[in-house]
C-alpha cells in the first residue's frame, strides 16, 4: 500500500519477519537546500509485486528511488528492506545494497571491463567468489539476457540495448531481493526499447520484486501490479495501472498521461 | 663564415661518448626512482586533496603549490646546501637528487591524479556503491583504473619531462651524463663534440620513450 503524507494509515514499526513486505518508506523526505525534492513518500511493496513510477522531470521520482537502496540520504522518514534499516550513514547499508539490484538510466557500465567482468565484479570483489564460480553464474546471467555471445564484449563494442541488459545481468548478480530500475529505457534508441523491456517482463513472470520508474506507459499498464504518480515531490495518485492511466483522478496525473501518451 | 669556422672533431665527439655513457645508468636510476616515488607521494596527496578533511586537504594543496611553484634547481640547492647544513645530517647527493626529483614530480602528478579522478563520472561511483562496494573497493577497482587511462598521456610527458630534468643534478656533483659531458668539456675544452654527443645520447633515449608512451596511451584508453 502506498501512501501519501496525508493518508489514512502509516506503518507505526520496522516490517516483522514474517511481513510480505520486502521494502517499507515511510514518510521519506529529501531536501536540497530550500528545494523539497521529495515529501512525505511512504510506499510498501509485496515479495514479487511489481511497482512503476511515472512522474515529469524532477518531480524527485529518481532521487526517492536513490533513498531506496541508500545511494542519497534522506532528510527525514526511513526505509526498511526487510528487517534491515537502509541507511546511508550506517556502515551496513553495503551488505543491504548487495540485496538490492540497481539499473541505472544511463546503464554505468564500467568501460574497462568486459561484459562478463561486470557482471561478475561484486561476487569476486566484495562477495569474495573465486573468480571461476563467479564466472559461472556471470555466463548463466549473460545467457539469461540473450548476451551469451558478448561475454568478452567491452561496453563501447555493445549497443546501447545490450549494455543495458548487460546492467541487468550485472544487477541480478548477487541475487537481490529487489530491483530498481531507474528510467531504463530513457537513453535508449526507440529500436533498442523493446528488447530491454523484454527482458524486465521476463523477470517480472518470473516472480522478480521490482520498482521501475518509467515512462513507458504501455509497459507500465502491462507489467506492473501497481502504478505510482509523482508529481512535485509527492505521490498524487497510485493504483491499478489500467484505473490510473484511463481514469485518472488528479489534475497532475490527467497532464501527465497526456503529455506521455503524446510523445 | 661562422660555419666555416667551426671545427668539429669526430675523434673527439665519438670518443665522448665513452665516458659519457656510464652515467646513463644513473640517469636511468634517478628517472625511475623519482617516478615511482613521484606516484607514491602524488596519488595519496590526491585522494587526500579529494575526499581528506579540509586541514588535509589545505596541506596536500600547499604540498603541490610549493613543489610547482619554486625551480627544481632551488629546491635542489636547499635539500643539498641548507638543510644538511642545519640538520648535520649527511646525506648523499644521489639520495637528495632523488628526493628532490620525487617530491617535484610528485607535486604534478598528484595535480593529474586528482583531474583524472575528478573527472570520472558520479555515476560510476554510484553503480560500484550500488553493488555494495565501499569507497575504497569503488576507488580501487572502478575509478582509479579509468582515471589512470585519462591520466596517462600526461604521465607519459611528464615521464619525457623528468627523464630529462635529471640532468640537473649535475649541478649537484651527482654523477650522471650530463656531469659526465660537464667534467669532460673542462678537461678537453671541445665543448661542441661532447655536449652535442649527450644531446644525441638523449635524443636516441627520449625518442623511443615519447613512441612508447603513445602506443601504451592507445592500449589503455578507456572508451565509453
Amino acid at each position: 500500500m502506498l501512501l501519501s503524507r496525508s493518508g489514512p494509515t502509516a506503518v507505526e514499526s520496522a516490517p516483522t519477519p514474517d511481513s510480505q513486505a520486502v521494502l517499507v518508506a515511510r514518510d521519506v523526505e529529501v531536501d536540497f537546500g530550500a528545494v523539497h525534492a521529495v515529501r512525505g513518500v511512504s510506499l510498501e511493496v509485496r515479495r514479487g509485486e511489481t511497482v512503476c513510477i511515472i512522474g515529469a522531470s524532477g518531480s524527485g521520482k529518481s532521487t526517492f528511488l536513490r533513498v531506496l537502496n541508500g545511494l542519497q540520504t534522506a532528510s527525514r522518514g526511513e526505509v526498511w528492506l526487510g528487517s534491515l534499516r537502509v541507511d546511508p550513514r550506517d556502515r551496513r547499508v553495503r551488505a543491504v545494497r548487495q540485496r538490492i539490484g540497481m539499473v541505472f538510466q544511463s546503464f554505468e557500465l564500467f568501460p574497462h571491463l568486459t561484459a562478463l567482468d561486470n557482471v561478475t565484479l561484486a561476487l569476486r570483489r566484495v562477495s569474495k567468489w573465486d573468480r571461476r564460480r563467479a564466472e559461472e553464474v556471470g555466463r548463466a546471467l549473460l545467457e539469461r539476457v540473450g548476451l551469451e555471445d558478448k561475454v568478452g564484449s567491452y561496453p563501447s563494442q555493445l549497443s546501447g540495448g545490450q549494455q543495458q541488459r548487460v546492467a541487468i545481468a550485472r544487477a541480478l548478480a548477487t541475487s537481490p531481493d529487489l530491483m530498481l530500475f531507474d528510467e531504463p529505457t530513457s537513453a535508449l534508441d526507440a529500436e533498442m526499447v523493446g528488447e530491454v523491456l523484454a527482458v524486465i517482463k521476463e523477470l517480472v513472470q518470473e516472480g522478480m520484486t521490482m520498482i521501475v520508474v518509467t515512462h513507458e506507459l504501455r509497459f507500465a499498464s502491462e507489467a506492473a501490479d501497481r502504478l505510482v504518480v509523482f508529481s512535485e515531490g509527492v505521490v498524487v495518485e497510485e493504483g491499478n495501472p489500467s484505473d490510473v492511466l484511463t481514469a485518472p483522478k488528479s489534475e497532475p496525473t490527467r497532464a501527465l498521461v497526456r503529455h506521455l501518451l503524446a510523445e | 663564415m661562422l660555419i666555416a669556422s667551426i671545427q668539429f672533431n669526430l675523434h673527439a665527439f665519438l670518443s665522448s661518448f665513452s665516458t659519457i655513457v656510464p652515467g646513463l645508468r644513473t640517469t636511468v636510476l634517478l628517472a625511475i626512482g623519482a617516478m615511482a616515488g613521484g606516484i607514491a607521494l602524488g596519488l595519496p596527496f590526491a585522494l587526500m586533496r579529494l575526499y581528506g578533511p579540509r586541514p588535509v586537504r589545505a596541506v596536500a594543496a600547499m604540498w603541490a603549490r610549493f613543489w610547482i611553484s619554486t625551480p627544481l634547481i632551488l629546491q635542489l640547492f636547499w635539500l643539498y646546501y641548507a638543510f644538511p647544513e642545519e640538520t648535520g645530517l649527511q646525506i648523499s647527493g644521489y639520495l637528495l637528487a632523488l628526493t628532490g626529483l620525487s617530491f617535484q614530480i610528485s607535486a604534478f602528478l598528484s595535480e593529474s591524479f586528482r583531474a583524472g579522478i575528478g573527472s570520472i563520472r558520479i555515476g560510476q561511483w554510484d553503480a560500484a556503491y550500488a553493488l555494495g562496494m565501499n569507497r575504497l573497493q569503488a576507488l580501487r577497482y572502478v575509478v582509479l583504473r579509468q582515471a589512470v587511462a585519462r591520466v596517462l598521456p600526461s604521465l607519459a610527458n611528464y615521464w619525457v619531462d623528468l627523464f630529462k630534468s635529471t640532468s640537473i643534478v649535475a649541478v649537484v656533483a651527482v654523477p650522471d651524463m650530463t656531469f659526465r659531458a660537464l667534467e669532460l668539456s673542462n678537461e678537453n675544452f671541445r665543448t661542441m663534440e661532447v655536449f652535442s654527443a649527450l644531446a644525441l645520447l638523449y635524443l636516441a633515449l627520449g625518442f623511443p620513450q615519447t613512441k612508447m608512451c603513445d602506443h601504451l596511451h592507445k592500449r589503455l584508453a578507456v572508451d565509453e
